[in-house]
């Protein structure tokens, strides 16, 4: 199972209408999920890899790659050494 | 009693439409001709209501209450708002919900459980395929599996889908013809480390049995030859609907053209429809 708030809020700011809330008062918007100061410093930082060590589904980190505007050899590279699977739950049937 | 009168599959990518003119110019005369051709014969064959398999990506669906297996019943569907490169066609697209609604019922009786959705609205699994088809003008009901997060249901259970939604089909009596879509696959690997990777030999092995009349074999596959495909590869189980609904016949290749600005090989089949299983 993946973590939900990290999700939720990765889900969330995919539609341009919270994506505009979260750019305009990013403080005002965190607080309405439950966060670490780590994920939280991960979403605005753009720091992908942390947000796949923290499970973040990779559909909504391709979402996310877009919109930071980071290319795709630079989200490879983040990535780099990591697996497929860990953390997301070991297996897609996990 | 409706008949089923073409039985599809075809790739599907955000990159269809982002990056639409990459791809070398006879890639792209391939690929386009060919779902061209499809959007086309659905028409020609006169298909009233078409039945997708397919699979949202966290746009319309969410972890809050994630179904396994939904049902779209509207009767108008717009694109999702999370990806605004789409094109809309105006005034939505139109959906046969009174179809939907059956075939949330029939999947019911069927002792399947689906969500039924009178939210939705319909992400690039759809969108991008049918917009290379031309967007024929036939109502769709979109039948949505969870292929993106885990927990997964097994193979079987997809291939056992397409079984009950053509008994359910042979015997509708508001429409006489049907066309069936299945979207995405095969290996394609989005959002992880391996971003872009096509593994055409895992293709290949998925697309033999399915050349043979064999979609049954990889219904028993386990999930984990499944992740060998990617998490895209995921999108398997609606090929094996729509083999199954056909009545596990052997498919015919239309299309495999591995595509490295697409990230994985299009591919595009078509499977005689042979007597329900």
């Amino acid at each position: 199972m993946l973590p939900y708030s990290i999700n939720k809020l990765v889900h969330e700011i995919q539609f341009p209408d919270k994506r505009a809330e979260f750019e305009e008062d990013p403080a005002a918007f965190l607080a309405g999920f439950d966060l670490s100061g780590e994920e939280v410093a991960a979403v605005q930082g753009g720091d992908v890899r942390a947000l796949w060590n923290m499970g973040v589904n990779p559909y909504l980190l391709r979402v996310y790659q877009i919109w930071k505007k980071i290319s795709d050899d630079d989200y490879r590279s983040a990535l780099d050494g990591l697996s497929f699977y860990e953390p997301q739950g070991g297996s897609h049937s996990g | 009693m409706a008949e089923v009168v073409a039985v599809f599959a075809a790739t599907h990518t955000p990159l269809f439409l982002l990056r639409r003119n990459d791809p070398a110019p006879e890639v792209q005369d391939e690929v386009f001709s060919c779902y061209e051709g499809m959007g086309k014969a659905m028409l020609d064959r006169g298909a009233e209501a078409l039945v997708v398999f397919e699979n949202d990506h966290l746009h319309s669906l969410f972890l809050d209450r994630h179904p396994s297996l939904a049902v779209g019943v509207k009767s108008t569907y717009h694109n999702v708002a999370s990806e605004a490169y789409m094109p809309e066609v105006e005034g939505g697209r139109k959906g046969d919900a009174a179809l939907g609604l059956y075939l949330v019922n029939a999947l019911l009786q069927s002792d399947f459980d689906p969500a039924m959705c009178q939210e939705i609205e319909f992400d690039h699994s759809i969108v991008s395929p049918l917009y290379l088809m031309g967007d024929p003008a036939i109502p769709i009901v979109p039948i949505l599996q969870n292929t993106v997060a885990p927990p997964l249901a097994p193979a079987r259970r997809a291939y056992q889908l397409g079984i009950a939604v053509r008994r359910a089909l042979e015997v509708y009596d508001k429409v006489e013809r049907v066309a069936v879509l299945a979207t995405g696959g095969p290996s394609h690997w989005i959002g992880t480390p391996e971003l872009g990777r096509i593994d055409e030999e895992w293709d290949e092995s998925v697309i033999a049995p399915l050349r043979e009349g064999n979609a049954k074999s990889l219904s028993e596959w386990s999930q984990e030859q499944i992740d060998a495909g990617g998490n895209g590869g995921n999108e398997l189980r609606n090929w094996l609907s729509a083999a199954a609904l056909a009545g596990d016949t052997r498919a015919k290749v239309l299309c495999y053209r591995p595509e490295p600005c697409w990230f994985l090989g299009v591919t595009a089949l078509e499977w005689p429809v042979g007597p329900a299983l």
